[in-house]
């Protein structure tokens, strides 16, 4: 058995995001603590995560599928080898109100929350404060603020992202990720298999009349997507392209805007409707796509680049975070009681 | 469908407005400042009564204003809130 805690994940949702985030902080809790980091997911790009997800000792992804008594059955499994600790992605509750009988029921470790912003209806509706106060120890909120950033507490961090930015490579080493001998307008596909085949159908449209001497284009989708579409690279994580893409255009979900903007490249979004995440409160004004993509993307080249933003990772903080209050649970475990 | 209570005008429930004892006003009716007043309802956010509110102030003339929110409006300003939570598995 690995040395170190046993931390278990739980990212359901659909998308990338979810899976992400939590690989984010795992990474890097894995390195600090070693141990065995568990992530549960149920999104259909589980292939793409695994991808990542492969290249960190002690991280594994279970992937969850099935209706709602098989999820819980499937974490009471997972809270039944006794987590040291266990961390929920934006969800308090679960995507389908899994967690309640779990949370409710069972308070063998430590819980922390990152809180990615939620709809306020939804906190509304379902006193989502009042629950995250009753039943988690720590509140991350990584990047955006929204109705839990108030709680007492919560711990306001840079967005997670999935590399450090000294663990980003040199443009050379991008431009082979990106198949190019110059940086390129990278068209990536998110959010669902339907929105990566509508983002390749857009970056052909663009390619059609794409002036010769712009830079190249390419679309990005994840793996295990299946779309065919010219100038497709599958590269995981993106991140690693960024050195070498000039713009960025896709969907406005939380890692693409973020990872952009941490590395200095100029992004065109656009924002999606999703149950739970407001994209367009994410964007800036000068980030939104219009009707007019090649045309904005062109405008958008013509101009200097935006300064990348000086922050680190969240995730690498949140880490150090959680690192100290672990410690502080198993010193605390292994002091005798004496009274 | 109900009759308003004042000109006895056909008017959906959407545009009914409620008097006291079981009797509706239309829209037309209820501006007028007697159904004004006894409409058992909170008229400040509704877009139909943002022209009585306005024309009730100092300065501003009695003419309509055709950018004015009309019912037709609701639906964009209504905020995007969302629902059906913890439906579906795919949802982020």
């Amino acid at each position: 058995m690995a040395a170190g805690p046993r931390v278990l994940y739980h990212a359901t949702g659909g998308g990338l995001g979810h899976g992400m985030r939590v690989l984010a902080l795992a990474r890097q809790l894995s390195r600090r603590l070693g141990g065995r980091h568990v992530i549960v997911v149920n999104t259909p790009f589980a292939a793409a995560l695994t991808e990542v997800a492969r290249r960190e000792p002690g991280v594994e992804l279970i992937v969850a599928g099935g209706d709602w008594d098989r999820l819980v059955a499937l974490l009471w499994q997972q809270v039944c080898l006794c987590p040291d600790l266990w961390v929920i992605d934006t969800l308090p509750r679960g995507v389908v109100g899994e967690l309640v009988p779990l949370l409710e029921g069972w308070s063998g470790c430590p819980r922390v929350l990152i809180a990615r912003p939620l709809k306020p209806a939804y906190v509304r509706e379902y006193d989502i404060a009042a629950w995250v106060q009753c039943h988690y120890d720590l509140v991350l909120v990584p990047g955006e603020r929204g109705p839990l950033a108030e709680l007492d507490r919560a711990l306001l961090l840079p967005p997670f992202l999935i590399r450090d930015r000294e663990e980003l490579p040199s443009c050379e080493e991008a431009l082979d990720l990106v198949q190019a001998h110059e940086p390129v307008v990278l068209v990536a596909g998110s959010g669902s298999e339907e929105e990566c085949r509508q983002w390749c159908v857009e970056g052909g449209r663009m390619a059609a009349n794409w002036p010769s001497g712009a830079p190249p284009l390419r679309v990005a989708v994840p793996p295990g997507v299946a779309v065919e579409a010219r100038l497709l690279i599958r590269h995981m994580p993106l991140i690693e392209c960024m050195p070498a893409v000039r713009l960025l255009v896709g969907s406005a979900g939380y890692h693409l805007v973020h990872e952009a903007r941490f590395a200095g490249v100029p992004g065109l979004f656009r924002p999606r409707r999703r149950q739970y995440d407001d994209q367009a409160g994410r964007l800036l004004a000068g980030e939104v796509a219009g009707a007019d993509l090649p045309a904005q993307a062109l405008e958008c080249l013509s101009r200097p680049a935006p300064a990348r933003t000086e922050t680190v990772n969240g995730a690498a903080l949140a880490a150090e975070r959680i690192a100290d209050v672990l410690l502080r649970v198993n010193r605390r475990r292994r002091t005798p009681d004496r009274t | 469908v109900f009759a308003c209570a004042r000109c006895g005008k056909r008017v959906c429930p959407q545009h009914a407005w409620p008097l006291a004892a079981d009797t509706f006003a239309c829209v037309s009716c209820a501006h007028e400042r007697d159904y004004y007043d006894a409409a058992d309802t909170d008229n400040d956010s509704d877009p139909y009564f943002y022209a009585a509110d306005y024309r009730s102030r100092s300065g501003f003339t009695e003419t309509a204003d055709p950018k004015d929110f009309q019912q037709g409006d609701r639906a964009a300003l209504a905020e995007d809130e969302g629902g059906g939570w913890e439906d579906d598995a795919g949802g982020s």
